[in-house]
């Protein structure tokens, strides 16, 4: 069911993806490619590749890169923004990010960005990334991450108010645990703020303003350790903050 | 790129890699489980799982929902091509 919204949702909104700033452009983007010093020869594995700004940042520093998602919409636009960048070496198919369908240890690095909020089971994703990864091979993510406790429960409440598509943003410790569990050696964790600007962000998966209204009210609703958090200013536009976490590990072997 | 590759609607490249991903997680089935082939031009069969995914659009479909849809479809009787969504 969750799966089903999830899909739903993206489907609609495609082209808003395409376009969003922090999905193009977002720091963490940036930070995946220096820290995973990408090869020529390397095989490129993208989960929940959305509008596919990842898979896109790392096809011209490596030989292939496979690009998935479950909504074919957003592939689409993937397969459009490959085309006009003149990039051939990206390949796409729909797949589930828990249910990988390759063969194990066949890429070099498997990355997935913005996305595991959204997937029922994250330990089962990092377990098939591990599957799919030849020894040696590294696992990058960039994910929302969330404060521990009831700060965290506030946190991941306010994203599910806005997006009903939205899972659970986990914790810096639950990410460093669930790539541990999955034989993955963590070699570099380091989480970044980023500034929202509430609006373009509230109104990208809706048109409802009365829902705007409710998640603008949870936002400047928030109060101790959430407020510390989200730091909601509102000044000429009201904008308040994430934190993102990036997470790289390698398969021993 | 020669004539015969452009007509494929996967690339062999990717054709090699993937794997039903039903089957892949069997220990049952040997060293190398839950390989494909490629049937009528638009799907992707697994003689592991019986499970068969379409290819839509030049995209393979490999959701486990959508290659149960078809395990009970004969081959021969595989809608060329693949009705969508």
């Amino acid at each position: 069911m969750t799966k089903k919204l999830v899909r739903d949702q993206f489907g609609a909104n495609a082209a808003a993806y395409a376009t969003s700033s922090v999905h193009a452009k977002g720091t963490s983007l940036s930070r995946l490619v220096a820290l995973t010093q990408p090869q020529a020869g390397w095989r490129v594995l993208d989960v929940a590749t959305g509008a596919g700004h990842t898979a896109l940042a790392f096809a011209p520093r490596v030989a292939e890169v496979v690009a998935t998602d479950i909504t074919p919409q957003m592939l689409r636009e993937t397969a459009v923004l490959a085309h006009s960048r003149h990039i051939t070496n990206l390949k796409t198919e729909l797949a589930d990010a828990e249910n990988l369908p390759f063969a194990s240890e066949t890429f070099d690095l498997v990355t997935c960005r913005i996305a595991p909020h959204h997937f029922p089971g994250v330990p089962c994703f990092v377990a098939e990334a591990a599957r799919v990864l030849r020894p040696g091979g590294l696992l990058a993510v960039a994910d929302n991450v969330a404060p521990a406790g009831a700060a965290g429960a506030y946190v991941n409440a306010f994203e599910k108010l806005r997006d009903p598509g939205h899972g659970r943003c986990l914790t810096v410790p639950e990410w460093t645990a669930a790539y541990e569990a999955a034989g993955l050696t963590v070699t570099h964790t380091e989480t970044l703020w980023k500034t929202m600007d509430f609006d373009p962000w509230a109104r990208r998966l809706t048109d409802d303003a009365a829902l705007v209204e409710q998640v603008r009210a949870m936002l400047l609703a928030a109060s101790g350790e959430a407020r510390a958090f989200l730091q909601p200013e509102n000044g000429e536009k009201l904008t308040f903050r994430l934190q993102e976490g990036v997470f790289i590990g390698r398969k021993e072997g | 790129m020669s004539e015969q590759m452009t007509d494929m609607p996967i690339s062999p490249e990717l054709l090699k890699i993937l794997r039903c991903p039903v089957a892949v997680q069997s220990d049952e089935y040997g060293d190398d489980p839950g390989r494909l082939e490629l049937v009528k031009g638009y799907w992707l069969v697994c003689a592991d799982s019986g499970l068969k995914y379409p290819i839509r659009d030049g995209i393979p479909v490999m959701l486990i929902e959508e290659g149960e849809k078809w395990k009970d479809t004969p081959v021969d009787e595989l809608p060329v091509p693949p009705p969508s969504d």
